[in-house]
């Protein structure tokens, strides 16, 4: 379904919006084409769906396609991903042929039009072999925290990276030395979109009541994958100390695991933590359960991240919109968002996820304030509007020349 | 002399220089090679930011001295620089370059700190996009009409941006509001500090100046 950006207008303010349009008539009929590697499924897909029809709503031709590739490529493709997040999976110069060859593909089936190409993540980057021929401007687009990659991988990517005309990393402490521009655009989300919009009253009521959590007795919860980098073990036991002296309930809710074995034992382990405890909801959630998700959230009384490792966190972003106190562990863009003490909490222990637990459910009334300051943070900083006007800019930064001030 | 007062405003995008520093001395080796936009944006950027509590600083560089390195003193005095002295970005980064040297002169021998992972500090600049709001005046009471309407951006545009980064010795309004025989106004806000107050605070100190 296509929301028009005039629905954005009360959201995010008129001036604002009047901006946007401003903004694309300085673009003077250029276009702009996506490619990423999957047309549904992951959060590029997700907001390409979205910032596609309303670049095009501001006047500003933009298009979305997909490279192609067989299941040998997504899996070494899949290893590169983890990889890059640092992880030991053993890179091998067989994956850069398989890697090669669906570019080669790519390359003869592809059709390259835009005036401005920007590539999205790992997967398409070698179709930047195209540039001598056809010429254009290409940004890359990395959505993936590379900030400590798998060395040989890096070295290999790097060698298509550098040939792009600038890159877009999420957060500086993503980038990397790079000969080429690395401009910083944070993540986003969709207030629109069925994990964010509004809900009726009776249909959050109504998830409740499928899970059997009591909407009259505080409700702690955690969105995430079962992944020990979440911490979801640590959420367990900072639940169990405030459970000795206050009648809370706890929401663990997650996706599937099925592909991810380390996932499916840290699922079992919070499973048995549990077992006896009928206050511990654990939710195994199948795909597309969005407006569950949202539902969840709005029920809470306090959302957690309590995050070992993280990226960027779009979930502390999705609670701190609906207008919850959000406890997140000090890391990654969690850091970013959670100014503490201020948009929420930030955490660096079981004991001080506890702690700021009590906090919130002793004096609701200061809770309420942070959940306030985290709802304004977020209009103002992690909106899908903003991600459109920061592409907007980047259409024309890859037109002008390297000046620091622009005149439009 | 031009009667019309335009009001511009800014968009930007950000830009990691791809340097990062952990300690004292990396910091001071990059402030003294990165570009003057990288030196005007982390002075500069935090006033843009939306604040719900006023900041301890609004200078990037004393902020991290002070938050990882716990070098409370040293971001006391990088703070404090009075930015009104400089209307030159090579000045103010000298300012900073002769502080911290002085700092490190100080403790010679010790031990130096190291910003925990994670906190490490990463020069970033800023590219800037000017574009006119629409907004324009022709008279003084007009001037002062639009100054309560344009945004944060288009003040912080017309307040800073024109008097350090473009280099001229005060602001676009005083210029115009002198040029106008408003002479007593624009030389109020001539003298005024920016840097002490949020945007908004700012916006209302101007147009007391014309009320009051």
């Amino acid at each position: 379904m296509s929301v028009s950006i005039e629905a954005y207008r009360p959201i995010v303010g008129t001036q604002f919006i009047d901006e946007l349009y401003k903004i694309a008539e300085h673009i003077n009929e250029r276009s702009i084409q996506h490619i990423n590697s999957t047309p549904v499924g992951g959060g590029v897909a997700e907001i390409l769906h979205r910032l596609v029809p309303l670049t095009n709503e501001l006047g500003v031709k933009a298009t979305w396609d997909v490279i192609k590739g067989s299941e040998e490529f997504f899996n070494v493709t899949k290893a590169f991903h983890n990889a890059l997040h640092g992880s030991d999976d053993e890179i091998t110069d067989d994956m850069f042929e398989i890697f090669r060859e669906t570019t080669r593909d790519n390359l003869t089936t592809m059709n390259l039009y835009g005036d401005v190409i920007m590539i999205h993540d790992p997967q398409p980057a070698g179709l930047i072999a195209k540039k001598n021929e056809i010429g254009r401007k290409w940004a890359w687009r990395c959505h993936i925290d590379v900030s400590r990659p798998n060395k040989k991988l890096w070295e290999f990517l790097r060698e298509y990276v550098v040939q792009y005309d600038a890159s877009v990393f999420s957060m500086p402490d993503f980038s990397q030395q790079l000969p080429i521009t690395q401009f910083l655009i944070t993540p986003s989300i969709d207030p629109l979109a069925d994990k964010n919009m509004d809900l009726e009253q009776s249909f959050i009521d109504s998830i409740l009541e499928k899970y059997a959590i009591d909407p009259g007795r505080p409700i702690i919860t955690q969105i995430s994958r079962f992944d020990r980098l979440k911490d979801p073990v640590g959420v367990i036991q900072a639940y169990k100390i405030v459970k000795k002296r206050y009648d809370v309930q706890l929401v663990l809710a997650g996706g599937g695991a099925s592909d991810d074995p380390e996932g499916a034992a840290v699922l079992q382990e919070v499973q048995e933590m549990g077992a006896d405890d009928p206050d511990v909801k654990i939710l195994l959630l199948p795909a597309y359960s969005d407006k569950e998700i949202n539902a969840l959230q709005r029920a809470s009384t306090v959302v957690l991240q309590k995050s070992i490792k993280e990226g960027f966190g779009l979930t502390v972003t999705e609670a701190m919109w609906k207008n919850k106190p959000v406890i997140g562990g000090a890391t990654g863009g969690i850091r970013k968002q959670i100014i503490d003490g201020v948009t929420g909490y930030l955490v660096h222990s079981i004991e001080g996820t506890a702690r700021r637990i009590i906090d919130i459910l002793n004096d609701p009334k200061h809770a309420e304030l942070i959940a306030r300051n985290g709802f304004e943070h977020v209009r103002n900083n992690f909106l899908l509007t903003r991600h459109l006007k920061d592409y907007m800019l980047v259409m024309i930064a890859l037109e002008r020349d390297g000046s620091d001030v622009i005149e439009l | 002399m031009n009667n019309i007062f335009r009001f511009y405003t800014e968009r930007r995008l950000v830009e990691a220089t791809g340097l990062r520093a952990v300690t004292l001395r990396e910091l001071l080796s990059h402030m003294k090679k990165v570009g003057g936009a990288s030196i005007f944006y982390h002075t500069h950027a935090s006033f843009l930011e939306h604040h719900f509590v006023r900041q301890r600083f609004y200078n990037d560089f004393a902020a991290w001295i002070s938050r990882s390195l716990q070098e409370h003193k040293l971001a006391e005095q990088i703070a404090g620089i009075d930015m009104m002295d400089y209307t030159r970005i090579a000045d103010l980064r000298n300012a900073f370059i002769g502080i911290i040297e002085n700092h490190l002169l100080e403790r010679k021998g010790e031990r130096s700190r190291k910003a925990p992972p994670g906190e490490e500090f990463h020069f970033c600049k800023a590219k800037n996009f000017v574009f006119a709001t629409g907004l324009e005046a022709r008279s003084i009471p007009e001037f002062f009409h639009c100054l309560s309407a344009i945004s944060p951006l288009s003040l912080y545009y017309h307040v800073f941006e024109s008097r350090l980064r473009l280099q001229r010795t005060t602001s676009d309004f005083s210029v115009w509001l002198s040029d106008m025989g408003a002479r007593d106004i624009a030389e109020k806000i001539s003298r005024l500090d920016p840097y002490v107050y949020t945007l908004e605070e700012l916006r209302q100190r101007i147009i007391s100046f014309y009320n009051g």
